[in-house]
């Protein structure tokens, strides 16, 4: 955070935490003319990747809840967050894709080709 | 003729007919479930109700003859409420479950539900559930939404002549099967499926595969047998999803052979996709410049007479006819398209067709069937003979193997060729029932000239049909039965020996050096001499392929436009439903990019001149769906070589196996389970 | 009665026609004329179920005699199998020593049918219609009008009607039954065929008797 960011942000905002991924979140100290409320908003722990956001926190700053929720896993079924790998090495790829082992299920459509072995 | 008004239009129809036919001449839709128009009448599903004239209440118009002056209206309030109300009772124990049913947007039940039935059922108890049953590896049952119509069993009992199927107990309890499980010992059995007006019976291989409206339907003609049946293939995407049969009355009126019917899932299998090359005796994936430039390369160093080419059984008669114009252009007249080698006589087309034709059938009133098992070869053929059979008026003889089950009485005359000149010396009582005849029927199996003394077998079976009569101008009743959709049309094309050529027999006898071989997997590859440099053109890596040098992918018989010559010399077109695999293209392309390859000029760039050549060098190609169907003007047999006499070595059937009998039914795992199980039911004759 | 389809029961593995249902069997097969002999399939299933009857003690048609029926008329086993399971005279299945067929049509039902049925439930030792007893000896079934509605309720016993039941009679029957006698068939109640009990009350004596003594019933 640059040295104008962190001034102007401690004048304006204060900080109301940070969650696991190292993400710090701010609310405005005024209510903001014409918006009606105080301001949210994020500051990224590394690049600006909104889908780094996790949901407890998501819905805070989405003003869905007046305290952002307990970071605590609550239910043995619930994953941990993930951001976005969209674009990415790690980018999900169905298993017929090049990248992912180019084996796909058989379609309709698919044939068996004779070899001269079999 | 009876005079009858339906509805205000008045028809004339033949005494004895019935109401129901009455109202289809007039042109009313009667909504039916047990009537068939090929089975017998059952009456049993009272769906054609209609209100005649001083009749006390609704007669069930398909078993109610007409009588002259009659009154008969299908649309009154009467009617629909009959309708109505009989739908209501065939709904109780039908069930609901038409959105998982494979019926379901060709169920008849369905339509006339839609169309005649009322609003819903009031019947609110127990509904009844029927356990399945077992019919085979290819009807799958659903016996709870049977209706009981009976076709099933009338059809089974009355045209596939396996009366197996049916109605046992009574009242609610009745349940249409086979008492015993056991599959159905037919070759027809996909017919059921068909017949079936509701859900109950329905393609195992089919299940759950597809809906009617997703499918793209092309006409076309089965191949896999000689009847040439008219079929629809029905494709979505890539890949053929079922094939029925489709009306043609003068071929297989509306039936078709399980065989043709099922098979299709061996287009999807073993399938030559690409050119190969045999690179230091290995096949090695080729590109078709490669491929095509290893032919130019090999051929153009043999002499014309050392190259020869072999048709398979289920060609085109353009692909035939092109490869032909292509061999003649390098000079070669070694060509065959008889890999049984059968003695087949082509100096006349009459010499190797069924002449009386299959629509013949029903007017004969004497049969002999000579070497052959037309169950086994042709069962949609075999069904007509039992029809005629059935009425009474034809009397059938077979000589060849004893024991047959033909479906229909046959008196077993012998087991060789002796037994014809015991009949032509009138030695045998059925001599005389075939001299009686008003059109007495001689066929002779194609296997049954497809033996050292086949030539003298045709001349005597020919001089048979001659000394009994049976060739006049008005009737020709020799017949030929073939095996193979391919086969006549070969034959047509000129796909025999030219002038000096050699058969198939000189050829493998090292007559030639290369060899071109057109889907040929009718013979043991291990008959070619080694050495001899084998081009394989088709589609199946079946028998031929692992042998050849050069292997150039064509195209099975739905992925192509080709025509066809049934047994009774009919010309029929066959469309491509879907394109080849891969690299794979339509077989006449092929040679003639393999001529353009070889310096040969081919005299056609597009099917139509292709097909345009082919009418002009024999006229029946010009005649798409016709058959010249004339009676013998030239009693004159084969040419027979002197002092060729008939062996006394009993015949024997071409088909042992029916359900693996081609490259494509042997490719396909459903006619493998066939095989499994009906085979190991029934004693195997010989080892394929 | 529901057709067997998968048969719970050991089948035979042969069936052949002794020499007693031989002479009977051409005796039926006279009636019909040549090439019609399939007509004979009824009788000839009574035949081979008698037989069952007699050899086992168990009147039923196994497979292989209808099977044996089939060849013998030169008919389709299906079509055989279609008349054996249509008619609920012949059983499919094996069943009792002693076929109890209670009728349960309006009039016996009227007449106290009920009885019956509870009466041979107990003393049969029988759970319902369809039931074959543990000791082998009964099996019960319901049928439909027997015909002898006028000395309603009937219970027939294999071919024997049993007329006039009530509980007691019919717990009676069966106890005779079980000790291996036959009681004699009719009315249970002493009635001379379906005449009023007591005797007859009409046609007490015929007059062509007295005025003709040759032969009764001869104008």
């Amino acid at each position: 955070m640059s040295f104008l960011q962190r001034l102007t942000t401690g004048l304006t905002a204060s900080k109301i935490g940070t969650d696991r991924f190292g993400n710090t979140y701010y609310e405005s100290r005024k209510t903001w003319l014409g918006y009606g409320r105080k301001r949210r908003f994020v500051l990224y722990a590394g690049e600006p990747d909104p889908t780094t956001v996790p949901s407890e926190w998501h819905c805070w700053l989405h003003h869905v809840t007046d305290a952002p929720l307990s970071e605590q896993k609550r239910y043995p079924w619930q994953r941990e967050h993930q951001r976005n790998l969209t674009g990415t090495a790690q980018a999900y790829r169905p298993p017929g894709h090049d990248y992912s082992g180019a084996r796909r299920a058989p379609t309709a459509g698919d044939y068996e080709a004779w070899t001269p072995g079999g | 003729m009876a005079k009858v008004t339906i509805d205000g239009i008045e028809v004339e129809v033949p005494n004895g007919a019935t109401v129901l036919q009455a109202c289809e001449a007039a042109g009313k839709e009667i909504p039916r479930f047990c009537y068939h128009e090929r089975l017998s009448v059952a009456g049993n599903c009272r769906m054609c109700l209609v209100e005649v004239e001083k009749a006390p209440k609704p007669v069930a118009s398909c078993a109610y003859p007409v009588a002259d002056g009659m009154k008969v209206f299908t649309d009154s309030a009467l009617v629909r409420n009959a309708r109505r109300n009989v739908m209501e009772f065939l709904l109780i124990n039908h069930p609901l479950d038409c959105p998982i049913c494979d019926q379901g947007g060709e169920c008849d039940l369905q339509d006339q539900a839609t169309a005649y039935g009322g609003q819903g059922g009031r019947y609110r108890e127990q509904k009844r559930a029927v356990k399945d049953k077992y019919l085979g590896p290819l009807v799958k049952t659903i016996m709870t939404r049977c209706i009981q119509c009976t076709r099933c069993v009338r059809f089974a009992t009355e045209v596939a002549g396996v009366p197996e199927l049916g109605a046992t107990g009574r009242g609610e309890d009745m349940q249409i099967g086979t008492y015993v499980e056991k599959a159905l010992t037919t070759e027809l059995s996909g017919n059921l499926i068909d017949i079936c007006p509701v859900g109950a019976l329905t393609s195992r291989p089919y299940a759950f595969v597809s809906r009617p409206w997703e499918l793209r339907k092309t006409d076309s003609v089965d191949v896999l047998d000689a009847v040439g049946a008219a079929i629809r293939v029905d494709t979505r995407g890539p890949e053929v999803l079922r094939i029925l049969p489709r009306i043609n009355e003068e071929v297989n009126e509306e039936w078709m052979a399980d065989r043709g019917r099922f098979s299709f899932d061996g287009l999807k299998r073993r399938r030559l996709d690409r050119p190969w090359i045999r690179v230091e005796g290995k096949l090695k994936p080729a590109s078709w410049q490669e491929a095509f430039a290893v032919v130019a390369e090999r051929l153009k160093g043999i002499p014309g007479q050392r190259l020869g080419a072999v048709a398979g059984d289920l060609v085109d008669a353009e692909s035939a006819f092109a490869l032909r114009e292509l061999m003649v252009g390098l000079g070669s007249a070694n060509l065959d398209c008889r890999q049984d080698g059968a003695a087949i006589d082509v100096s006349r087309r009459d010499h190797y067709l069924f002449n009386s034709g299959i629509a013949g059938i029903d007017e004969a009133d004497a049969l002999l069937l000579i070497g052959t098992n037309p169950r086994k070869e042709a069962p949609v053929l075999n069904a007509r003979i039992r029809k005629r059979w059935s009425s009474g008026a034809l009397k059938v003889a077979s000589i060849g193997p004893a024991g047959l089950d033909l479906t229909y009485k046959a008196e077993h005359l012998g087991e060789g060729p002796d037994a014809l000149a015991t009949l032509r010396d009138g030695g045998h009582a059925f001599a005389e029932v075939l001299k009686g005849a008003k059109r007495p029927m001689i066929v002779l199996g194609r296997a049954a000239v497809a033996r050292p003394d086949g030539a003298a077998i045709l001349a005597a079976a020919w001089a048979l049909a001659e000394s009994v009569g049976a060739l006049t101008p008005e009737w020709h009743g020799f017949n030929m039965l073939h095996l193979f959709g391919g086969q006549v049309g070969a034959l047509d094309a000129g796909f025999v020996p030219g002038e000096g050529g050699l058969d198939l027999a000189g050829m493998l006898g090292g007559g030639v050096d290369a060899l071109w071989l057109l889907g040929a997997d009718g013979f043991e590859p291990g008959l070619i001499p080694p050495g001899t440099f084998v081009i394989y053109q088709g589609h199946h890596g079946d028998r031929a392929a692992a042998r050849a040098d050069v292997i150039l992918p064509g195209a099975a018989y739905t992925e192509k436009d080709g025509t066809y010559v049934n047994t009774e010399g009919r010309v029929q077109r066959g469309r491509m439903a879907l394109h080849p695999p891969g690299e794979a293209r339509e077989d006449w392309r092929i040679i003639r990019a393999a001529g353009a390859a070889l310096d040969v000029s081919l005299a056609f760039d597009t099917l139509d001149a292709l097909r345009a050549r082919m009418a002009a060098a024999n006229p029946v190609f010009g005649m798409v769906d016709g058959r010249i169907a004339e009676g013998c003007h030239d009693t004159a047999g084969p040419r027979l070589a002197e002092g060729a006499a008939p062996e006394a070595t009993s015949f024997t059937l071409p088909i042992t196996d029916y359900w693996q009998a081609d490259a494509i039914s042997r490719a396909s795992e459903t006619m493998a389970e066939c095989s499994r199980i009906y085979n190991d039911a029934t004693p195997k004759l010989a080892a394929e | 009665m529901s057709a067997p389809h998968s048969p719970h029961h050991e089948e035979p593995a042969s069936f052949a026609f002794d020499a007693e249902s031989e002479a009977q069997i051409e005796k039926i097969l006279k009636r019909y004329p040549e090439g019609k002999q399939a007509s004979g399939v009824i009788p000839l299933l009574y035949v081979a179920q008698k037989q069952m009857g007699r050899a086992t003690g168990s009147a039923w048609v196994p497979r292989v005699a209808m099977d044996t029926i089939a060849e013998r008329l030169g008919m389709a086993p299906i079509r055989v199998y279609e008349v054996a399971t249509f008619y609920f005279m012949f059983n499919t299945k094996p069943i009792g020593r002693f076929h109890l067929q209670v009728c349960g049509t309006t009039p016996c039902w009227l007449r106290g049918s009920d009885e019956v049925l509870r009466a041979c439930k107990d003393a049969g030792h029988l759970k319902g219609y369809g039931d074959t007893s543990e000791d082998g000896l009964f099996t019960m079934t319901e049928v439909e009008c027997l015909g002898g509605c006028v000395n309603a309720p009937i219970l027939q016993v294999d071919d024997d009607y049993y007329e006039d039941m009530d509980y007691e009679s019919t717990v009676k029957l069966l106890e005779a039954l079980k000790r291996g006698e036959r009681p004699k068939p009719g009315s249970m109640q002493g009635r001379q065929g379906s005449a009023p009990i007591g005797g007859p009350e009409t046609v007490l004596d015929i007059p062509m008797r007295h005025a003709a003594p040759g032969r009764a019933g001869e104008e």
